[in-house]
């Protein structure tokens, strides 16, 4: 097979429930039973080399658990990741060399994540110099000066200047620190890089500092983003392709200039219309979507969003799950498709 | 730094230690800032410091013998009485010793104790609790439910207990008070590492090729640490108590090593022909016990960043 | 807009002693809110923009203090009322929703109860029990929230967090206030129920002719909502005008940054331009012009005195010496 055939990754049906076990006297006394709630349930997603893919969706819909499951913080209960065809269940393939830091890292060797909160991803009592040569080490960097000048050079990089390497995180401000995630991420040569909401506990004229850095950085060494995000317009800005998620599961996807030209499932179209515009004519011109998104513990039965759905084809939406239907380019789950 | 400084590109081991170092001392210097700040916390630091060095140097600073005395002047008052004599300033004891002396002496019973009890149970209480918070599941679980016991009995009676099996001495006194005193550091640090390990720094460091083991000990311990050092300030005084009690009921030390807590029993039955054979002793413990608590809560009050005000 | 403002800040500054210094989180500001109006304000996190709000309310926690100006009430000034005229007036005259409904309800009290107590606190409905009830069901449904019957007696962590912030709404409607202050009424919601909430405010607006001043980071929604809007940064304003003025005519260098900082879907993507720098220490705020160091367009002299407003417009103000051929307001 040609390479570029494989995606770099892939998942297949991945699938995280969290089982919420009560106490044993809630389990004798008030016969709680365990409550499963499916946080990702049944994705299929594949990311190829090079692009960035956004992954939007509101609050609970699963989008950090998926990110997680994918950069393997957290185990799928079910389903498969694969790496350029590579299972990762049975482990990246080392070469044989049982003594490379590949065999020990796995897939961090390859894939690295920028986290949301830089205020808690880095070590309050970790100094900067530390924290970035932590992956350094780790990937078997072990001459002094060496790691030295690379430590310096991800930092200037990254916008930081080396004489702030003795520093405490709590002496940068948030947009520094999350340049510190990002440098400690670059500092593995990875590939892949899971961010999730990576400028959302930002300032907005910071935000933007960020994201061009991470553009910058993408076209530098080649990277290719997952990148997780609830605002629309940042992931329209970022993104080549973007997958729409809906209460664990995804409910469209697609190319972003097609997706938000065109958005198909209702949902989607929800989504676009909420966005405050400048635009005079757009203002005032809005689905409003009523009601909230359900639970994950009980989630509505068929296509999990026909409750909100105003344009429901039948009682086909509220007993069957819609398959994917292939819409020119896109991917859409949804009825009105079939 | 002038803008145009060449970058210092570090120069091997050396250089990284020396930062270090200068970081700690910096931290140091502010600590002693906060304890100017703060008189009393600063006067109970002096008096445990005074106590400490009084342990160190008991044979320089004292002219006596702790355990042999002349029984001609057993009863001797404190100077300051109408009988009281200088060269016993606080009297003598009932076997004619003098009682500074004996005091001074017995601060080295009572620092060992408490010390080497509370660093036992530093040591069992971190390793244990920092792993049982990690990686939960059936560990955990035993402990835990193993802490609970413990727990479920007073200190006082499971120390005796132990003290009537394992029989008197100073080992086995040690031994007895951390037995249960580790299962407070261990609540604490399991605790506190329970909630380290859902914080993103973690999930950072994994993601940077961390083992658990390094995650453990060079990531979430360094910010606990400081609340287990807290936390072995305050116990070191209830550690101190438990010593006197035990050494009170003859299940301690034992005579003639002075220990303040045979000293104080040793007083009992001459409290009204001489008061002061158990009362300088029973206020040795008072004091160092209350200074080293003003000390502890103080240092809480500085390090615990939970109680600080940007 | 009639002659007399509803609420009118003259000059109002909020100072807080910290460890660092006295940080000036609101410094001299002058607003005016008019009957019925819609007006927004602006700014980044630490702008000022919230502790203006709660400066209206006289809701400074010491050691902070409002150090100067005045807020003018229907003509009184709001800063020199007893503490007893001042609670008449929160809640009843004027009302303010937070940001986090959460930590802003009380989670051990009914959510109907929670809103009864606004009522019974300023004696709307002579503290009757079942008239009172009957007002929180009616205000319940106004405010969206379905089945108000069987909801009233549930308690804040069986509502969703847009159902949070519309029983918060209920609470500051309940006592039918002139002004409504809204501090990010939806940062912590999705953009879906954000939607909900803005068109619940408008309607309110509309049927109650009740003024809102919406509180936000995010421009392109204040400026879909607002009539006028004001841009904060450092503690002051530093551009005031209609939203039309303030979004197709930005003056200010901030302003402009704030608009093109931010992606925007349009069909072409464009490189988006970041402020450079960060936000200036409040405790230490140049003198000058604020955003000086962060301009573009700084010149020397941007450094030297304050800057005063220009109105290079009707109603449209700007704190930027860009403009100094303008007359100084």
């Amino acid at each position: 097979m040609n390479p570029t055939d494989i995606p770099l990754i892939e998942t297949r049906d991945l699938k995280r429930h969290f089982t919420i076990r009560p106490g044993a006297l809630a389990r004798l006394l008030a016969r709680a039973k365990n409550i499963v709630v499916s946080a990702v349930d049944g994705v299929s997603l594949k990311i190829w080399q090079g692009e960035t893919v956004g992954l939007v969706g509101e609050s609970g819909c699963g989008k950090t658990t998926l990110g997680r499951v994918i950069s393997r913080l957290d185990i799928p209960t079910a389903g498969e990741i694969f790496f350029k065809g590579f299972s990762l269940r049975e482990g990246l393939p080392s070469g044989g060399d049982k003594s490379t830091p590949i065999e020990r890292l796995g897939f961090y060797r390859v894939a690295q994540v920028i986290f949301q909160n830089p205020y808690s991803s880095l070590n309050p009592r970790k100094t900067i110099r530390e924290i970035i040569a932590t992956p350094l080490i780790n990937r078997g960097l072990k001459d002094l000066n060496e790691r030295e000048e690379t430590i310096i050079a991800l930092l200037r990089r990254v916008g930081l200047h080396p004489r702030n390497l003795d520093q405490y995180p709590h002496q940068f401000s948030g947009g520094q620190r999350q340049r510190i995630g990002i440098a400690r991420a670059l500092a593995m040569q990875p590939q892949f890089i899971v961010a999730d909401e990576p400028v959302s506990s930002l300032d907005v004229s910071i935000q933007a500092q960020v994201i061009n850095l991470l553009e910058e950085l993408q076209d530098e060494f080649h990277l290719t983003y997952l990148f997780i995000a609830h605002d629309l317009s940042l992931i329209h800005h970022i993104s080549d392709r973007v997958a729409v998620m809906y209460l664990g599961r995804i409910a469209e996807e697609g190319a972003t200039d097609d997706l938000y030209a065109q958005p198909l499932h209702p949902y989607t179209q929800a989504l676009l219309a909420a966005i405050p515009s400048l635009d005079k004519a757009a203002r005032r011109q809005r689905i409003i979507l009523q009601g909230t998104v359900p639970s994950p513990i009980n989630p509505p039965s068929g296509c999990r969003f026909h409750p909100r759905c105003f344009a429901r084809v039948g009682s086909i939406c509220e007993n069957e799950t819609p398959p994917f239907f292939e819409v020119g380019k896109q991917r859409v789950a949804c009825w009105k498709y079939q | 730094m002038t803008a145009h400084a060449p970058t210092r590109v570090a120069r091997g081991w050396d250089y990284s230690f020396r930062i270090r170092l200068r970081l700690w001392w910096r931290a140091l210097a502010e600590l002693g800032y906060e304890l100017w700040q703060r008189p009393v916390v600063l006067l109970g630091g002096i008096v445990v410091a005074a106590f400490i060095l009084a342990a160190v140097f008991a044979a320089q600073i004292t002219i006596h013998d702790p355990t042999r005395g002349t029984l001609l002047l057993r009863f001797e008052p404190p100077a300051w009485e109408a009988e009281g004599n200088w060269k016993y300033p606080l009297g003598t004891d009932d076997q004619g010793r003098d009682l500074l002396t004996r005091i001074i002496y017995g601060t080295r019973v009572s620092l060992a104790v408490g010390l080497l009890s509370v660093a036992i149970s530093v040591i069992v209480g971190t390793a244990l609790g920092a792993f049982a918070g990690y990686y939960r599941g059936w560990l955990d679980e035993i402990l835990s439910r193993f802490a609970d016991l413990l727990l479920a009995f007073p200190f006082l009676i499971f120390a005796i207990g132990v003290m009537a099996f394992l029989g008197p001495g100073f080992v086995n006194l040690v031994m007895a008070l951390a037995f249960k005193g580790w299962v407070e550091f261990f609540r604490l640090v399991r605790g506190e590492v329970l909630g380290e390990r859902t914080k993103e720094y973690v999930d950072g460091a994994r993601v940077a090729g961390q083992s658990n083991l390094a995650i453990i000990v060079s990531e979430i311990l360094p910010n606990v640490i400081q609340s287990v050092f807290v936390l072995g300030t305050l116990r070191l005084g209830y550690m101190i108590i438990m010593e006197a009690s035990l050494s009170f009921l003859g299940l301690g030390i034992q005579p003639p090593t002075p220990a303040w807590g045979s000293m104080v029993a040793s007083g009992r039955d001459y409290l009204l022909v001489a008061w002061w054979v158990s009362t300088f002793p029973g206020l040795a413990i008072l004091l160092l016990v209350v200074a080293i608590n003003i000390f502890g809560e103080g240092l809480r009050d500085i390090l615990d960043p939970r109680l600080k005000i940007e | 807009m009639t002659n007399t403002p509803l609420l009118e800040l003259k000059n109002l500054t909020t100072v807080f002693p910290t460890r660092r210094g006295l940080v000036r989180a609101v410094a001299d500001v002058s607003l005016s809110l008019a009957q019925g109006e819609l007006l927004g304000i602006v700014g980044e996190s630490g702008c000022g923009k919230s502790v203006t709000m709660l400066s209206i309310l006289r809701l400074i926690s010491t050691p902070g203090r409002i150090a100067a100006g005045q807020a003018l009430f229907q003509g009184r000034d709001l800063l020199k009322l007893s503490d007893g005229a001042m609670r008449q007036i929160r809640g009843k005259d004027i009302a303010m929703v937070f940001q986090d409904p959460l930590s802003t309800l009380n989670p051990a009290f009914p959510v109907g109860e929670q809103i009864r107590e606004s009522l019974r606190i300023h004696h709307i409905a002579q503290n009757h029990f079942a008239r009172e009830k009957e007002r929180v069901i009616e205000l319940m449904s106004e405010v969206g929230i379905s089945s108000p019957t069987d909801r009233f007696h549930e308690y804040p962590h069986q509502f969703s967090g847009g159902m949070q912030q519309r029983a918060l709404i209920a609470i500051a409607l309940a006592c039918e206030p002139k002004i409504l202050l809204a501090d990010e009424p939806t940062t912590s919601l999705d953009v879906t129920i954000q939607a909900q909430i803005m068109d619940l405010m408008r309607r309110i607006n509309e049927a109650r002719g009740t003024a809102i001043v919406l509180v936000t980071h995010n421009l392109d929604l204040a400026a879909e909502f607002c009539q006028r809007i004001a841009v904060m940064y450092a503690g002051r304003l530093v551009e005031i005008g209609t939203t039309d003025q303030v979004i197709e005519t930005p003056q200010h260098p901030y302003t402009r940054g704030l608009l093109t900082c931010i992606p925007r879907i349009s069909a072409q993507r464009t490189r988006i331009e970041p402020i450079p720098g960060n936000v200036p220490d409040l405790a230490n705020v140049p003198p000058g012009c604020a955003f000086a160091e962060r301009c573009s367009e700084m010149q020397p002299i941007c450094q030297n005195d304050l800057i005063p407003f220009f109105e290079i417009a009707p109603g449209h103000l700007v704190r930027c010496l860009r403009h100094s051929s303008a007359t100084p307001d």
